[in-house]
């Protein structure tokens, strides 16, 4: 190997994107090549500098705790100013269950870690709906799984098995509330109810709070959750739409063999409801920050935010 | 609070919400890097995740991984953005040779990161691209190809003229760093 095609290797060596034939050629070149070696070791150093200042300066840096309140924000302005794009907004279950299906067939470009990160997100999406034995038994040591009991029925969904974080339900709702969605990852679970008849909604959003992150409490009227400071913001607005779910399937996900039949796309009821007495109940429980919107009364929502517990694990695994 | 509203249904919103949470801080961090500022790295975290939202329906998993659409829309979004203001850099002739006096101690140190960053702040967009997606993000050549459109062998090319300026500019700027000189 001449001296001109080996430098242009280097790099390529140092970053592992060498074929193994190529690598020993220039291993080789490398034990005879003084100037060659001088240079390897030259752009080695400064490799080692540029990711160790690349991953200094950027780990210790979190998101703003009040990033996903604006982006909720900026999405509610640009879905309100945009109606007739709502339909783009749609993603249905079969579109979900074909990526994961895609990922567990290795069909993903994604590294093998990254993949169940993805995963477990697609999973905890989808877990509310339905049971699938196939892929829980799969996954079922690289998860924790949580059942949630409704008015309605119950779902089953997950989290990353090395994740500490034990998501709370209310074990009190108020008569006639079902259970619309529960949505689950590592940092954030988001239970929605509501009750047809009455046209009360009630989403709880709780999320780990993380290190370093401003937590503070908002304005408002300042109360108490079981002891601890809360605050209640009253007068927000905002339009609810309901989803007539598809009635719960027998176990559909396949790993492998012949495609699975879709399921049927979550569709909307063209139930609308608009909330001009929206009240949102902040407070801190067990490390998270927990956010309840809902038209319930004041003395209800305080009776739900006290009565949150632990949702169930699943510990046993079942046979596929 | 969850998004829930006209026309969107709670899967849209669970689904979203989680990826979001699960992604932010690795699209604050990658933006923060491709901008060198950190409020400039909130706003674009707030379009990078606008954008997410509204081109998730037809995000196609057998095209390709969804981080690697997530990093190309980090990445456009950021060139654009830095295309469209002038953006705070670390100009090199800052960086004084008597704050530089003792290398050998400050190989592992802060100031040493500020040399580094300053030098990185002198390539180009598409070279301090591809220096971000190897060494901090850990991308293959392949998957950097695949997040920035481009052929293999212009990731390994651009690698390397990036690799090799930010060698001669710190060697420029911090003498006694060990950086061997053996290609002119």
């Amino acid at each position: 190997m001449k001296c001109a095609e080996a430098r242009t290797k280097l790099i390529p060596l140092l970053d592992g994107e060498l074929t193994p034939a190529e690598e020993a050629q220039l291993q080789h070149h490398l034990t005879i090549c003084v100037s060659c070696r001088q240079q390897y070791l030259a752009l080695q150093t400064t490799i080692q500098m540029v990711r160790s200042t690349l991953h200094s300066r950027a780990e210790p840096l979190e998101a703003p705790a009040t990033a996903w309140s604006h982006l909720e924000a900026r999405l509610s302005q640009e879905i309100h100013a945009a109606p007739s794009e709502q339909d783009t907004h749609h993603l249905h279950l079969s579109s979900f269950l074909e990526i994961l299906t895609n990922l567990l067939k290795g069909g993903s470009a994604m590294r093998r870690g990254k993949a169940w990160a993805a995963l477990a997100v697609l999973m905890i999406t989808i877990g509310v709906m339905i049971s699938v034995p196939a892929v829980r038994a799969q996954v079922g040591g690289l998860l924790r799984w949580f059942r949630f009991e409704g008015p309605a029925g119950g779902g089953e969904v997950a989290v990353p098995g090395s994740v500490e974080f034990t998501p709370l339900r209310p074990t009190y709702l108020p008569a006639g509330f079902q259970a619309m969605a529960v949505g689950l990852n590592p940092e954030v679970a988001s239970l929605s109810y509501w009750n047809a008849a009455t046209q009360q909604i009630l989403i709880i959003d709780e999320t780990r709070m993380g290190r370093g992150q401003q937590n503070a409490l908002p304005s408002g009227k300042r109360m108490k959750v079981n002891g601890q400071p809360a605050v209640l913001v009253t007068g927000l607005q905002r339009n609810i739409s309901f989803v007539q779910l598809p009635p719960t399937p027998e176990a559909t996900a396949q790993t492998s063999g012949e495609p699975e039949e879709p399921l049927a796309p979550v569709t909307v009821t063209g139930e609308n409801i608009a909330v001009f007495d929206g009240k949102l109940l902040v407070w801190h429980a067990d490390g998270m920050r927990i956010e309840m919107f809902s038209n319930l009364s004041e003395e209800e929502m305080i009776k739900v935010a006290e009565s949150l517990a632990p949702a169930e694990e699943i510990l046993d695994t079942p046979a596929p | 609070m969850g998004i829930h509203h006209a026309g969107q249904d709670p899967y849209t919103q669970a689904s979203f919400t989680a990826l979001f949470h699960q992604y932010k801080n690795l699209v604050f961090r990658t933006a923060f890097l491709l901008l060198n500022s950190e409020q400039e790295a909130e706003d674009a975290l707030q379009e990078i995740f606008l954008r997410v939202y509204k081109a998730l329906p037809s995000f196609d998993p057998t095209k390709g991984a969804f981080t690697t659409w997530l990093y190309r829309i980090t990445v456009n979004y950021c060139r654009s953005r830095r295309r469209r203001h002038v953006l705070p850099t670390f100009p090199l002739e800052n960086a004084r040779p008597s704050d530089l006096a003792n290398v050998s101690e400050c190989v592992e140190r802060a100031e040493n990161e500020d040399i580094v960053l300053r030098a990185m702040a002198q390539l180009s967009d598409d070279l301090r691209t591809v220096l971000v997606l190897r060494y901090y993000l850990d991308l293959s050549y392949r998957e950097i190809a695949d997040v920035l459109n481009i052929p293999e062998g212009t990731v390994k090319s651009r690698l390397d003229r990036a690799v090799k300026t930010l060698r001669r500019e710190l060697q420029a700027t911090c003498p006694r760093i060990s950086l061997q000189e053996a290609d002119r």
